[in-house]
C-alpha cells in the first residue's frame, strides 16, 4: 500500500545544515588546556555565618538522631519488615510517562531557599499502607506486542533491536514489531513491568478504518474531524484492553476515569491507573484520530507481586519531613551542594523524599542491589568556577504555604531493580518569591509515606 | 608537577572540551547573562570534582549530562531574573536557546513546534550525534523511550517542515522513509 509521507533524510539535513556551531572554528589545545587547569584549581574556601550554621544544625541534626536512635533501640519492638532498599534509577517506563506535573516535584535544587509553613492542619497520626511489587509475570515485550498488533492493524514479526553496553548503565533489551522509522509496536521490560508504545504511519491525519481496521497502513491525507470525546475513549480503551489482557483485573488495580484533551483532528485519552482507589503516577496515553484511527499510544503493562504492609507517617510528618530540608538547604545559601548518601534526607530521581532510616526495627533489605552500583554519584551543585571570581548575589527566599496533602501511590526501582507502587503524600501549596510574586505553576513535592526506618535511599545518576 | 590524575583530566578536556563548547554554542542563550566560557568552566569543574566517578567508555556522555544540568540551572536563574525585569519593562518574545541560535527561519520554526523534550533529544541525535541509547544515557530515560521520542520527534519535525515549506519537502508519495 502506497503511503505518503515526508522524507527524514531531508529535513534531518535540513537541521544539519543549520547546525550554528558547524561554523566555527575548534577550540584551540592551548585553550582547552587552560580550562583544564582552571576546573583543577581548588576552590577558595571561605568562611561565612552560612556555613557556620550549617554546621551548627548539622550538629543539631546528628545528636537529635543519635538519641532517636538509642530511644528507638531500647524499644525495638517492632516487626520486622524489610527495608526498601531504593535504586539511583527510579525512573522506569511507568514514570517516564507520568505527567509532568510530576516531574517537577524532584526539583528541590534550586538557587535560593524555601520559608516552608503550613497553610493548614494536616492529620497528626500514621497509619498504615501496602507497598506494591509491580512484576511482568507471565507477560514478555514480545507477547504484549503481540497482543496489541490486531487492535492497530499491525502484523509482522517481532525482533530484538541491538543494544550498545555502557558500564554501569542496566539497559532494558528492546522488541519491535514494524518499521522503526514507520508503524511500528514496541516494548521493553523495565525491570518487571513491561512498557510498550505504538506509533502510526507518519504523520498524525490517517482517513481509513478504525480500530481493527488496517489502522497502521493507514493513508495520510486531508484531516478529517477529530472523532467525539466518547468515541475516543472507546477506541482508546479496546487499544489498552488488548495490551493488558487479563492482567490487571487480576492484579487489583484499576483504570480510572479517562481524561480527554481535544485536538484539531485528534483527541488524546489518558488513563490514570489506580491502586486501592488511589491514584499512581502510572499513565496510559492513546491518541486518537479521526474516524478513530489509533495514532499513538504508550502504557505499561503491569502484575502485582508482593505486597506488604507498612506503617506509615502523617501529613503532618511529611510536612515537618519537608521543612526540616528546606531548613538545611537554606543554611547553605548561595552556595548549594547536596550529595545523596544513603543516610541523608534528600530528593529522589522521581522527586520522592524521603527520611533518613534508623534500621532499628527494621528486617533484612528488600531490593538491596547484589552488587555496588556503578552509576555515577548524585551531586546538585550551583557554584560556577570560571576564570573570573563568580559574582556574590543574595539568593531568593521562595515562601511555601502548604495547603494540601493528598496520598498517591509513586511507581519506584529498587536497587535490586524491582519495581514497587510506594505511598506517598502529594504536598501541595503556593509559593511566592522574595519580593511577594506568586510562582506559578504553584509548588509541589512527595514524600514517601512508609515509616523512613524502612526505607534506604540511593544516589542520583548522573545529575549533581 | 602534573599528577597522572591532572594529566588524564586534561586529556579528557582536549579530547572533549571541543565537543562541549560546540553544544553550548548550539544552545547558548544570548540573554543567559553567562558566556559559553562560563559554562564549560562550570561543566569542568564538576567532572574534575567527579572525576574518579567518570564510566570510562561513557565519558562523554556524562559530561553532556552534566552539561545538560549546568545549562537547566542557568536558565532557572535567568528566569527569575526575567520574572524581576519584566516588571520593569513589557515582555518580548521569547523563543528557546536552541532556536535563537540557529539561523534557518524554516528550520527554526518547524523546530519550535516541538514539544521541549522532541526538541532536545532530536538535537542530541542531529547535532552531537547520539544513538538512542546515547541519548537515554544523556537524558535518564530507557532506551526504549528514548527511541520512541527520537522517532516521533523526527516525524514531526519533518511534518512541521513541510507545513512550514512544503515546497522544499513535498510530500513524498513512493513512502521511502
Amino acid at each position: 500500500m502506497t503511503e505518503p509521507t515526508f522524507d527524514h533524510a531531508d529535513a534531518l539535513d535540513r537541521l544539519r545544515a543549520a547546525d550554528p556551531a558547524a561554523v566555527l572554528a575548534p577550540v584551540s589545545s592551548d585553550r582547552l588546556a587552560r580550562f583544564a587547569r582552571t576546573a583543577m584549581t581548588p576552590p577558595t574556601s571561605r568562611f561565612t555565618h552560612a556555613r557556620y550554621r550549617l554546621v551548627a544544625i548539622g550538629a543539631s541534626v546528628t545528636s537529635a538522631a543519635a538519641v532517636m536512635a538509642g530511644i528507638l533501640a531500647l524499644e525495638a519492638t517492632g516487626p520486622a519488615l524489610p527495608v526498601l532498599a531504593l535504586s539511583s534509577r527510579t525512573v522506569g517506563a511507568a514514570a517516564s510517562y507520568a505527567p509532568a506535573a510530576h516531574a517537577m516535584a524532584g526539583d528541590m535544587v534550586i538557587w535560593g531557599s524555601f520559608d516552608i509553613t503550613k497553610g493548614q492542619d494536616f492529620t497528626a497520626t500514621g497509619g498504615g499502607a501496602p507497598a506494591v511489587e509491580l512484576t511482568s509475570g507471565s507477560n514478555s515485550p514480545s507477547s504484549v506486542i503481540a497482543a496489541i498488533a490486531p487492535s492497530v492493524g499491525l502484523s509482522g514479526s517481532i525482533t530484538q533491536q541491538d543494544q550498545v553496553s555502557i558500564p554501569g548503565i542496566t539497559q532494558s533489551a528492546n522488541f519491535i514489531m514494524g518499521d522503526p522509522n514507520a508503524a511500528n509496536i514496541q516494548a521493553s521490560d523495565q525491570g518487571g513491568t513491561i512498557s510498550w508504545s505504538y506509533t502510526a504511519s507518519t504523520p498524525p491525519v490517517v482517513t481509513t478504518p478504525a480500530v481493527g481496521g488496517d489502522a497502521a497502513g493507514a493513508s495520510t491525507s486531508d484531516a478529517g474531524p477529530a472523532p467525539s470525546d466518547q468515541d475516543a475513549i472507546t477506541a482508546a480503551r479496546a487499544v489498552l484492553d488488548a495490551a493488558n489482557g487479563g492482567a490487571l483485573a487480576s492484579s487489583g488495580l484499576q483504570i480510572g476515569t479517562p481524561v480527554t484533551t481535544d485536538g484539531s483532528s485528534d483527541v488524546s485519552v489518558q488513563f490514570p491507573i489506580l491502586a486501592g482507589g488511589l491514584t499512581t503516577d502510572l499513565v496510559d496515553y492513546v491518541d486518537v484520530g479521526p474516524n478513530g484511527v489509533i495514532l499513538s499510544a504508550s502504557g505499561t503493562v503491569v502484575n502485582v507481586g508482593r505486597s506488604v504492609a507498612y506503617p506509615t507517617i502523617s501529613a503532618d510528618d511529611a510536612v515537618a519531613t519537608i521543612t526540616a530540608q528546606a531548613a538545611a538547604q537554606a543554611a547553605q545559601e548561595g552556595v548549594t551542594t547536596t550529595t545523596a548518601p544513603s543516610t541523608q534526607t534528600t530528593t529522589e530521581t522521581s522527586g520522592t523524599t524521603a527520611v533518613p532510616p534508623s534500621g532499628v526495627g527494621a528486617g533484612a533489605p528488600l531490593g538491596a542491589a547484589p552488587t555496588p552500583a556503578t552509576t555515577p554519584p548524585a551531586t546538585t551543585e550551583t557554584t560556577a568556577p570560571s576564570d573570573s571570581p563568580p559574582a556574590v548575589a543574595t539568593p531568593p527566599v521562595y515562601t511555601v504555604v502548604v495547603d494540601h496533602a493528598v496520598e498517591q501511590y509513586a511507581v519506584n526501582t529498587l536497587a535490586d531493580g524491582s519495581t514497587w507502587l510506594l505511598p506517598v503524600w502529594i504536598l501541595q501549596g503556593t509559593s511566592n518569591s522574595g519580593a511577594g510574586t506568586p510562582q506559578t505553576p504553584g509548588w509541589e513535592r512527595q514524600v514517601i509515606e512508609i515509616d523512613p526506618q524502612y526505607v534506604n535511599l540511593a544516589p542520583r545518576a548522573i545529575t549533581y | 608537577m602534573t599528577t597522572n590524575r591532572e594529566e588524564r583530566f586534561t586529556q579528557l578536556v582536549l579530547a572533549h572540551g571541543d565537543v562541549l563548547s560546540r553544544y553550548f554554542q548550539r544552545r547558548h542563550h544570548d540573554a543567559d547573562a553567562v558566556s559559553v566560557d562560563d559554562l564549560l568552566a562550570e561543566v569542568l569543574a564538576v567532572a574534575w570534582r567527579r572525576f574518579d566517578d567518570l564510566p570510562a567508555d561513557a565519558e562523554l556522555l556524562f559530561l553532556f549530562g552534566i552539561a545538560r544540568n549546568v545549562l537547566a540551572n542557568t536558565r532557572r536563574r535567568s528566569g527569575r531574573r526575567a520574572a524581576i525585569t519584566s516588571r520593569l519593562r513589557p515582555p518580548g518574545p521569547s523563543p528557546s536557546a536552541e532556536l535563537e541560535a540557529i539561523g534557518d527561519l524554516t528550520v527554526r520554526a518547524a523546530l519550535a513546534e516541538l514539544t521541549p523534550t522532541d526538541r532536545e533529544i532530536l538535537l542530541l541525535a542531529t547535532f552531537e550525534g547520539c544513538d538512542p541509547t546515547e541519548c537515554a544515557t544523556v537524558l535518564g530515560i530507557s532506551t526504549n523511550a528514548a527511541s520512541i521520542r527520537l522517532s516521533r520527534a523526527k516525524q514531526h519535525f519533518a511534518a512541521h517542515l513541510h507545513a512550514a515549506d512544503p515546497e522544499s519537502f513535498p510530500v513524498d508519495v513512493t513512502g521511502a522513509m
